[in-house]
């Protein structure tokens, strides 16, 4: 428990923080070892945190786990936020994906990331820890390869006065330390995976990673600490394009037409409810 | 040995002084999968189980 706290608080003391941030809790375990992590160190914290969730509305999966988020957040007596899919796009996570050909997950990651930016603003957060955790950050790092766009690797680290800036510090524990974690906590619950995750090009390159990590231990390190590595070498020297406001919703992007508003028109409902001022 | 199974489904195994890590490779487990419990106690993969030990594996469930 000690490591894993450890690594939390060496990570927090390399990075200026605000006088609160956000923790994304989804109720699944890595979250829930985040939020426990930050109780347990907070005398040694110079800010205080609240948790941040995002309602999919996936059925059969994200209730039980919001169910899980409020119990935990009472337990730690951690002030908690909720944001529905719904109630920012009009349509679940299950009503987008029936009307769209995407993969459930990009459209998923495209309109989380929105949600958890709107709640941001409302609750003036300029900081969000994310339970993303080793293994996370080594299948990223090999999906990002498989894609051939090197943009990926460098994708979320930009400077921005607009959206808020990810920590992540559970970047050096692996997957099985953080649960083993949470089990230790008495936070470990059985809950379901998501329905849509089985059938993602991270869930294949979780098994490639997995297999091979058997042969070759800490894999899995390397390939996270690699693409570390480019950013800090290269991250100066990459060139990135400035962010457009999108001409739909306002918000800044990678084009004149947001991800989140091409999702939306994809899956033919082009509306978004998305309060940006 | 008693291996109870993510699923629930309990299957009765001898040892033969294999780790527990062995036994799981062999039966198509990967242990960074897992997590293995005895006596509700957390055991290292590479513990040789007594023939008869009841250990529990725990999948660990991902996204999130």
């Amino acid at each position: 428990m000690a490591f894993v706290e450890g690594q939390v608080l060496a990570h927090l003391e390399k990075t200026s923080l605000p006088p609160v941030i956000g923790i994304a809790f989804s109720g699944g375990k890595d979250s829930t070892a985040l939020l426990k992590a930050f109780c347990s160190i907070h005398n040694d914290l110079p800010c205080s945190f609240l948790a941040m969730t995002v309602d999919e509305g996936i059925e059969g999966y994200r209730q039980d786990t919001i169910r899980a988020a409020e119990e935990i957040c009472r337990a730690l007596d951690v002030p908690h936020h909720i944001i529905r899919f719904q109630d920012v796009f009009g349509h679940s996570l299950d009503q987008l994906v029936a009307g769209s050909e995407k993969n459930a997950c990009t459209i998923c990651g495209i309109l989380r990331r929105r949600a958890l930016e709107i709640l941001a603003r409302r609750l003036e957060i300029r900081v969000i820890a994310t339970g993303h955790n080793q293994d996370d950050h080594a299948q990223t790092a090999i999906m990002n390869a498989i894609s051939g766009d090197e943009k990926k690797a460098f994708s979320g680290f930009a400077e921005s006065d607009w959206y808020a800036r990810r920590i992540k510090p559970f970047a050096r524990v692996s997957e099985k330390e953080v649960t083993l974690y949470a089990l230790l906590n008495g936070f470990f619950r059985d809950l379901p995976e998501c329905p849509y995750a089985a059938s993602s090009l991270r869930g294949e390159v979780r098994t490639l990673l997995y297999r091979y990590e058997q042969s070759h231990p800490g894999a899995m390190r390397n390939a996270t600490r690699c693409e570390e590595e480019i950013r800090h070498r290269l991250g100066d020297s990459f060139t990135r394009k400035p962010y457009e406001a999108c001409v739909s919703c306002g918000w800044p992007g990678s084009g004149r037409v947001c991800q989140v508003c091409k999702v939306l028109n994809d899956t033919g409902t082009g509306e978004e409810k998305a309060d940006h001022t | 040995m008693r291996l109870i199974l993510p699923d629930q489904r309990e299957l009765q195994l001898e040892v033969n002084q294999r780790t527990i890590e062995e036994i799981l490779i062999g039966m198509s487990i990967d242990p960074l999968t897992i997590l293995v419990s005895r006596g509700g106690e957390i055991i290292p993969e590479d513990t040789i189980p007594k023939e008869d030990d009841i250990i529990k594996i725990i999948q660990i469930s991902h996204g999130g």
